[in-house]
């Protein structure tokens, strides 16, 4: 154990924890022991002191307690003379020091001074249906402050399945401009969310981006927490929740917490710049955590392993690392990291002259950056993957029929349809909408392109940048032929592209796309739990969950809305061993239930001996558990004889006193709580959707937003269920946040629920 | 111009380099404002016909920031008497516990 640390953290964590014990005192003082202390958007209070000490804190008052537990974690600064292994000391004070941070970004709430403002800088939004939609509505100014349950939630599936990796917490300023889009553009690549904070003498990476023209929000992978050391508690807020929403911990269980993430939440620290006192008490707060720490200064190291798998601190001095460019040293800096941390990092080269990787998924080209669209309202572009025999396809082929968009004007817009031909052994017709739903992940990855819906709904966008550094419309081939290989290499062995601009051509291949689509609807309107003899497992979830098993029916989709049957069929033919297993069904001991011999058995033994039964069409009789990435919240209101459902989109308040992040807490964790469960939002269209307890026409109260965004099918559900005027009768968070309005809602309305059995 | 060099102790940290960036900033005749937090000292320029080092010193003060004043610790209780975390509630343990060898493990294979 290095003294220099051990002193510089221990200083550290004492003036902080006597500083956030003044700001208290003051804002008590000034605001009364009773103002109430949120973070926005999330269940877990204030989350380390939540993991840490099992503490909610509401009030300025509950903060007393917090610094008083701090105080008790401090130790005397190493004298000079005597040396002693200060390991345990230093790592206590680490804890102490993030209870002290977060306890001061708590007072900085309750005065109304976080997120932090920062002129100029826009955030990237979460979600959106046009790239020109929302820009105009964003206020910006203002860094992204904790990240919200949703947002976890919603990066929960990405997380478990590795395809973002871990996250990377940078605090302070790179060496330069370029050093420092080099660094996240190294992050990006490998999809590692990147969390950014700190200064160095007054500017920060966050400002360094934003000159660069960079980016920053959840869609992007970057998020701007603040730029001070403390606003980096966020990260590990981020951390403490992931253990709490998908480990199925508590608050208080703080060594399980710390295990959770050393060994499951694979992230580091990277210190950009000078170490001051506070920045070495923070990181030893993130050791806490299994989390190491990297400098790009020169500063003591600390390398045997121990409560990091790997080195604890490293550094790396920027000047010392070989490379030519800032950019160079910066690509070597990143691979250190991942060293350092032990990040598994799955990427796929990809042969096309822009940056590529998930984390690009988001970006949006607005139509002032935009050199050409394919689609929208001025154009019209498709999609269609079809199997093809052996030798109808040649693979590696790409083919542009038709003129480029050269003559096209800056700005313009023109016809695009993209077939992709495909040939394998183990290829079968059912995979082929699977896999052409990769189409929109695979695109989007490219820096500076954007894809956006699916089938003759597609439209795809080039922005100038893109275009400058030789994007062409061949390249969404190289794209397409890159990641089949590498993604579905084991039922895909032969791909070919031929991407069509002439419009006779055109014409001709969108009616053979359409008549396709529409043949495969019917095939899977056909498709019921009944016509199969086996069910799919989905253990997806399992690293961050370890008791959840999802089963998946063709009737029901995984509850995070990613896997459906026929996606887990595919997946088991791509990966034999992997989370999707076939389930065969067995004996049928109740068809109203949904409940079969060979779930049962498959549920008990993969959950470990904690679930032993489990009914598919049932939230009141051995629901299906939870992991944490559900898409929405079903809950039984026994006073309305019904369900709601709530969506993960929705932070508004819900009429049992409960917001979803609250509600979510309860439901996830693998456990089965009988009244509530966690669904995916297409499940609500199923006609096993809670059949037990009479389907849709329970539902009484509804989120907003799963109204307002699938109207048109809740519509034929309606119908489908005899109640043609349902959706109207369906309360939500506008008509109904208390029971007793729900209730006068209903009753005016006449909601079949009412005069329906009882639920229990 | 002139250049005067401050050691700040209070200044440990980079919220603090903000603050201190943000007070000398808004002094008339103070240019070139360089804080470091690891180091704890202010480095600037200042024209003599506008403000002088005491001035400057004095500011900073007022705000907070002492110059050439160490920072006093808080004071600890007396361990191990005052049942503090150290002695209490954490225990310490020298061997792997079967639980720690079960969560580990290359879980991520898939």
């Amino acid at each position: 154990m290095s003294r220099y640390i051990a002193k510089a953290a221990i200083r550290g964590a004492n003036l902080i924890v006597s500083e956030a014990e003044k700001m208290l005192q003051e804002a008590i003082k000034e605001l009364g022991p009773e103002t109430p202390v949120v973070f926005t958007n999330t269940a877990y209070y204030l989350p380390v002191i939540l993991g840490f000490t099992g503490i909610e804190v509401q009030t300025l008052g509950d903060l007393q307690q917090v610094i008083d537990y701090a105080k008790k974690l401090l130790h005397p600064v190493p004298g000079d003379t005597l040396w002693l292994p200060y390991l345990g000391e230093t790592l206590d004070c680490g804890v102490a020091t993030l209870l002290a941070e977060e306890a001061i970004e708590g007072i900085r709430f309750a005065r109304g001074l976080q997120p932090e403002p920062i002129p100029g800088l826009q955030l990237t939004g979460t979600s959106f249906t046009s790239p020109d939609g929302n820009s105009q509505e964003e206020e910006g100014g203002f860094a992204n402050g904790p990240i919200d349950d949703v947002q976890l939630r919603a990066w929960g599936i990405q997380l478990v399945d590795g395809r973002m990796p871990g996250f990377a917490a940078i605090v302070g300023a790179a060496r330069s401009n370029e050093a420092a889009v080099s660094i996240v553009r190294e992050l990006q690549q490998r999809n590692i969310l990147v969390f950014l904070s700190g200064n160095v003498n007054g500017r920060s990476i966050i400002h360094q981006l934003m000159e660069e023209g960079v980016e920053m929000g959840y869609d992007t992978y970057i998020v701007p927490f603040g730029t001070d050391t403390i606003s980096a508690i966020y990260a590990l807020g981020f951390a403490t929740r992931s253990a709490l929403t998908f480990g199925g911990l508590s608050g208080g269980q703080a060594r399980d917490i710390l295990l959770y993430n050393k060994y499951r939440v694979f992230a580091f620290v990277l210190a950009l710049g000078e170490v001051d006192d506070l920045k070495y008490a923070t990181a030893a707060g993130a050791l806490n955590y299994g989390f190491p720490v990297i400098a790009d200064t020169v500063i003591p190291q600390i390398l045997p392993t121990g409560i990091t798998q790997y080195e604890h601190v490293i550094s790396m001095p920027f000047d010392d690392i070989e490379g030519e460019t800032d950019a160079e040293k910066a690509r070597r800096l990143v691979q250190r990291c991942i060293e350092v941390r032990g990040i598994k990092v799955k990427i796929t080269e990809v042969p096309i002259p822009v940056p590529y990787g998930s984390a690009f998924e988001g970006e949006r080209v607005r139509r002032a950056d935009m050199r050409i669209e394919f689609g929208g309202r001025n154009a019209r572009a498709f999609e269609y993957l079809r199997m093809a025999d052996f030798d109808e396809v040649e693979d590696g082929k790409i083919t542009l029929i038709g003129p480029s968009f050269e003559d096209v004007e800056v700005g313009g817009a023109m016809n695009l349809g993209i077939l992709v031909e495909v040939a394998g052994r183990k290829m079968q017709e059912d995979f082929e909408p699977v896999l052409e739903r990769q189409i929109h992940y695979f695109i989007n990855g490219a820096s500076g392109v954007q894809h956006i819906g699916q089938r003759d709904i597609t439209w795809i966008r080039f922005s100038k940048a893109a275009v400058e550094k030789g994007f062409q419309i061949k390249h969404l081939g190289e794209i397409l032929y890159a990641r089949f290989h590498a993604d579905f290499g084991s039922i895909v062995d032969k791909v070919q592209v031929t991407l069509i601009t002439d419009e006779e051509l055109f014409q001709e291949w969108l009616q053979k796309a359409r008549e396709a689509y529409q043949a495969r609807n019917i095939r899977l309107a056909d498709m019921t739990d009944e016509s199969v003899d086996e069910f799919y497992s989905c253990t997806l979830c399992q690293s961050f969950a370890p008791n959840h098993v999802c089963i998946v029916s063709p009737e029901r989709l995984g509850l995070c809305g990613a896997y459906n049957w026929l996606d887990c069929k595919a997946s088991y033919q791509i990966n034999p061993t992997g989370p999707n297993q076939p389930v065969p069904k067995g004996i049928c001991l109740d068809p109203v239930y949904g409940v079969w011999q060979g779930p049962n058995e498959f549920v008990y033994q993969n959950s470990h001996g904690t679930v032993e039964r489990v009914s598919m069409y049932s939230i009141m009789r051995d629901p299906m558990t939870a992991c944490g990435c559900f898409e929405c919240i079903a809950m039984v209101i026994p006073e309305a004889n019904g369900i709601m459902v709530v969506s993960r989109e929705d932070p508004s308040m819900t009429p049992v006193g409960m917001k979803f992040s609250t509600l979510a807490g309860i439901a996830g964790g693998g456990l089965q709580t009988p009244g509530m469960m966690g669904v995916g939002k297409y499940y609500l269209l199923s006609k096993k959707f809670i059949s037990a307890e009479g389907g849709f026409k329970r539902v009484v109260w509804l989120s907003k937003i799963l109204k307002e965004t699938m109207r048109d099918e809740l519509q034929a559900v309606c119908e489908r269920e005899g109640v043609p005027d349902l959706l109207d009768k369906i309360a939500d968070g506008d008509t109904a946040t208390t029971i007793e309005e729900l209730l006068a809602f209903l009753e005016e309305k006449g909601h079949p629920a009412l005069t329906m059995d009882p639920i229990f | 111009m002139e250049r005067l060099t401050l050691y700040v102790p209070a200044m440990y940290a980079d919220h603090h380099v903000l603050r201190v960036r943000q007070i000398l900033s808004e002094l008339e005749g103070v240019a070139n404002i360089v804080a470091s937090s690891a180091a704890k000292r202010v480095i600037l320029e200042y024209d003599p016909t506008h403000i002088s080092p005491p001035d400057i010193e004095r500011t900073l003060s007022d705000a907070g920031y002492p110059p050439n004043q160490d920072l006093p610790l808080p004071k600890l209780p007396n361990h191990p008497e005052d049942g503090s975390a150290w002695y209490s509630l954490i225990q310490r343990v020298t061997e792997t516990e079967r639980k720690d060898l079960e969560m580990a493990g290359d879980f991520r294979r898939y």
